[in-house]
């Protein structure tokens, strides 16, 4: 019985450490990612000024970083914040790859 | 450096944070023994803000805007640890610096405001 | 993660936090010193002379030394000369005239020499002895973002990872704590681990927009190096791409500089080098006549002094500097002034410009600046605080000290509480352990490692050729020693002896200046040089800190052995009964 116990709560352990391992990959490369994809978004905004926009956007991509590490951490649902990183990553790359093909706007 | 404008800035921001931490309950038990009234409290809090700004209005005046503000933060980081420490290992000292300081700031504030805030 | 949000934010925050907590007390210990660049420059270069007691007006300075500069033989053909004025402003303690000769290929800059000069008879001062080489202020000032023995390129993005990660921990920090503005003045002594965290608490909170700033500004020293696909991802990937946009920017800026590149917000680095090239060239086809040729025809120069000294008030002027005419431009005499009145970070804010040969007043370029650029050029200049006067620039080192403060004891508090429950399961982990003995080996050992720079710089020959490397190579040593003692030794005793030693070794500081130079206490303050005597009084500050500490470990360690003494004495007694 006591083999039992310790044997889910190794794996119990483990889980959680390769979760924690999970939601921190996606905090960093995938914060990382959203946050540079962040700034051509943004430009997509700007009529004029694209250089400028590009720079301001810049300079605010480090504070959209911060919020998708924290909102990675504060999901009670692993599943909800991979869905979350991995969705907005997918939506992001594909406005942005359409935009410069030209085919938006 | 103005001497008298630096002396203005501690004094005034020291008074800005006492009032500010003396008129919570926890702290104005600590130093005087018992549960601030009201109208103490109030007293306090008006007092804290009040100086609070003269010190913004005292730094802005010697520094410009931009410098004043920085200058005005940097103050108030000092102070805030001051009375901090003061409150751990010299309750009483608190109050006592406290009414020595508001009229030293109020004092250095008319000084400074009557001669223009011109050095030399 | 956790339960509720707050409980996510408290474990996001301990451990980013306690990840980048190592890194970021180097960083923050030498970048702190960096606020003090120049008066650590002056102190590790004993040879230069003290500050003048008798300050003359700013015309009848400049007289002296210009008459110097124009009369020496190996001034003549330098590409630019300066007099720095004696005066209250920081680093100006004496009267000094100075050359700059043209770069050799392939340099930036050519060498400068300096001649101080007595501002009573206006005579050059004979140095005793050669002024040393020493790595300085900057040393400490280039290690705080490019670290040092790996290549600066990986250490930039090291520093900045860890940047960004202490951007989490700080906004996390302040989002976890539930009662922030209740425990605004709280500290609770003698509580164990109550008292770390109100410690903690207290000093994170105090210094807190200055934290905030400091962090997310140095994001934007490397802004395209920590978000290198931003830009690519809107113009395209390929260098022209990148160039266009730089150019863009320059012009809507309307700044003419692109910040973020780290360096000084010049041009970007490719189009900096191709321009040097291209003037280089330039230089040899038409040579300019030179300077102590040029110099003939100027107008009266310290009449234009002594009219900024009026419009400025006295002793506001820092330096004085002549450029000769070339390419097309006349020559210039720039006045800039002790203290910039702008946050933001310009190069030559606030400097006035004169034809030197008509005295008319070259106009400043319009500073109609984008928004964005103000906000950017102000974080970096809010960084850097080179606008700060000396009440400032004290206001800086104490938030900078509050700021290792918060580093180290967020890491011992991640410790303490953990010891508890480790004790109790009796699993002491060696997790834990390593925790533990990182945080001797890097709070107390760099503490020390960094006495070690400054005894260095007295013991190590004046005229040893590389000395400065071998500056560097003490910190290192040093604090690799105390490093290895720590790992050797149980934790209390480990800290006990680590903070005793740099106590020990700051505290001795002044007396080896003594020893070894003239200039110590009894003379700075004798002659009421504040700048050098602070950094003397500030060593013997930190001696009695780092020397407090080692005491109250040393009551700690006395505690637990009494402790101990009296649970064995029980035990002991309760056998007996047994038995």
């Amino acid at each position: 019985m006591s083999k039992l116990l310790q044997l889910v709560a190794a794996t119990e352990l483990a889980r959680y450490r390769w979760t924690v391992g999970w939601r921190a990959l996606l905090a960093s490369v995938g914060g990382f990612l959203i946050a540079n994809l962040s700034v051509p978004m943004l430009v997509l905004f700007a009529d004029e000024q694209r250089a400028l926009t590009t720079y301001s956007a810049t300079l605010f991509s480090f504070v959209v970083w911060l919020l998708v590490i924290m909102t990675v951490f504060s999901m009670s649902k692993t599943l909800h914040a991979t869905l979350l990183v991995l969705g907005a990553l997918l939506l992001m790359s594909a406005v942005v790859l359409l935009e410069q093909g030209g085919l938006l706007l | 450096m103005d001497l008298l404008l630096l002396f203005a800035i501690l004094t005034s921001a020291y008074v800005a944070m006492a009032a500010l931490g003396l008129s919570m309950d926890k702290h104005f038990e600590q130093v005087f023994g018992t549960e601030p009234k009201a109208f103490y409290q109030r007293l306090l809090q008006s007092a804290g803000w009040l100086y609070l700004l003269l010190t913004l209005w005292f730094c802005i005046q010697g520094w410009q805007l931009a410098i004043g503000f920085v200058v005005w933060f940097g103050t108030l980081t000092l102070m805030q640890g001051s009375f901090a420490l003061l409150l751990t290992y010299q309750q009483r000292l608190t109050s006592v610096l406290l009414w020595a300081a508001v009229p030293l700031a109020t004092l250095s504030a008319v000084l400074l405001w009557t001669s223009g805030f011109k050095s030399d | 993660m956790k339960a509720s949000f707050r409980q996510s934010m408290t474990w996001l925050h301990t451990w980013t936090g306690l990840v980048v907590g190592w890194v970021l007390f180097f960083v923050f210990v030498t970048g702190t010193a960096s606020y003090a660049t120049q008066e650590i420059t002056r102190w590790m270069q004993p040879e230069r002379p003290m500050q003048s007691l008798l300050v003359p007006d700013a015309a009848t300075q400049f007289d002296m030394a210009y008459q110097q500069l124009r009369s020496l033989p190996q001034s003549q053909q330098a590409q630019s000369w300066t007099v720095n004025l004696a005066s209250d402003a920081r680093n100006s303690s004496a009267l000094s005239a100075s050359w700059t000769a043209a770069p050799e290929p392939g340099e930036r800059r050519g060498p400068t020499e300096t001649l101080y000069m007595d501002t009573s008879s206006g005579q050059p001062i004979e140095l005793a002895e050669p002024v040393r080489e020493t790595a300085g202020g900057r040393a400490l000032l280039r290690m705080h973002y490019a670290l040092h023995y790996i290549p600066a390129d990986t250490a930039i993005l090291i520093v900045g990872l860890c940047t960004m990660l202490m951007l989490v921990a700080i906004v996390t920090g302040v989002v976890a704590h539930k009662k922030i503005i209740k425990d605004f003045f709280t500290y609770r002594q003698q509580k164990g681990l109550r008292s770390w965290l109100d410690a903690h608490n207290l000093i994170s909170v105090s210094a807190l927009p200055f934290y905030l700033m400091i962090t997310y500004s140095g994001l934007l020293f490397f802004l395209y190096s920590y978000m290198p696909l931003a830009v690519p991802l809107t113009y395209g990937f390929e260098p022209e791409n990148r160039d266009a946009y730089y150019s863009e920017l320059m012009t809507q800026t309307g700044s003419g500089r692109v910040l973020g590149l780290g360096g000084g917000g010049g041009g970007p680095r490719q189009a900096q080098t191709e321009q040097g090239g291209r003037s280089g060239r330039e230089g040899r086809s038409v040579r300019p006549l030179p300077l102590g040729q040029q110099a003939e025809q100027f107008t009266d120069l310290s009449a234009l002094v002594a009219q900024t000294e009026e419009l400025w008030g006295k002793g506001q002027i820092r330096s004085v500097t002549i450029t000769p005419a070339a390419r097309g431009q006349a020559a210039q005499l720039q006045i800039t002034p002790a203290y910039a009145d702008t946050i933001r970070r310009s190069r030559g804010a606030g400097t006035l410009s004169f034809n030197a040969q008509t005295a008319q007043a070259i106009a400043a370029s319009p500073a109609d600046v984008a928004a964005a650029e103000v906000f950017g050029s102000s974080m970096l200049g809010l960084h850097e605080g080179l606008f700060a006067d000396s009440w400032l620039r004290w206001l800086y080192l104490v938030s900078g000290l509050l700021g290792c403060a918060m580093i180290a004891t967020g890491l011992v508090l991640w410790t303490v509480k953990r010891r508890p429950k480790l004790a109790k399961t009796g699993e002491y982990e060696a997790g834990h352990q390593l925790v533990e003995k990182l945080n001797v080996a890097t709070i107390a050992g760099l503490s020390f490692g960094l006495a070690a720079y400054f005894w260095a710089n007295r013991l190590i020959p004046a005229d040893l050729a590389g000395r400065q490397q071998w500056e560097i190579h003490s910190l290192f040593l040093a604090w690799g020693a105390l490093a290895l003692y720590s790992f050797s030794r149980p934790v209390f005793i480990a800290w006990r002896d680590s903070l005793s030693l740099a106590a020990a070794a700051f505290l001795l500081l002044p007396l080896l200046n003594a020893l070894t130079t003239e200039r110590h206490l009894g003379q700075t303050l004798w002659q009421q040089d504040w700048a050098l005597a602070s950094v003397d009084l500030v060593f013997i500050l930190l001696g009695l800190m780092l020397g407090w500490a080692a005491v109250k470990v040393q009551r700690k360690l006395g505690q637990t052995k009494h402790n101990t003494a009296t649970r064995n004495r029980t035990a002991t007694v309760a056998s007996a009964e047994v038995l």
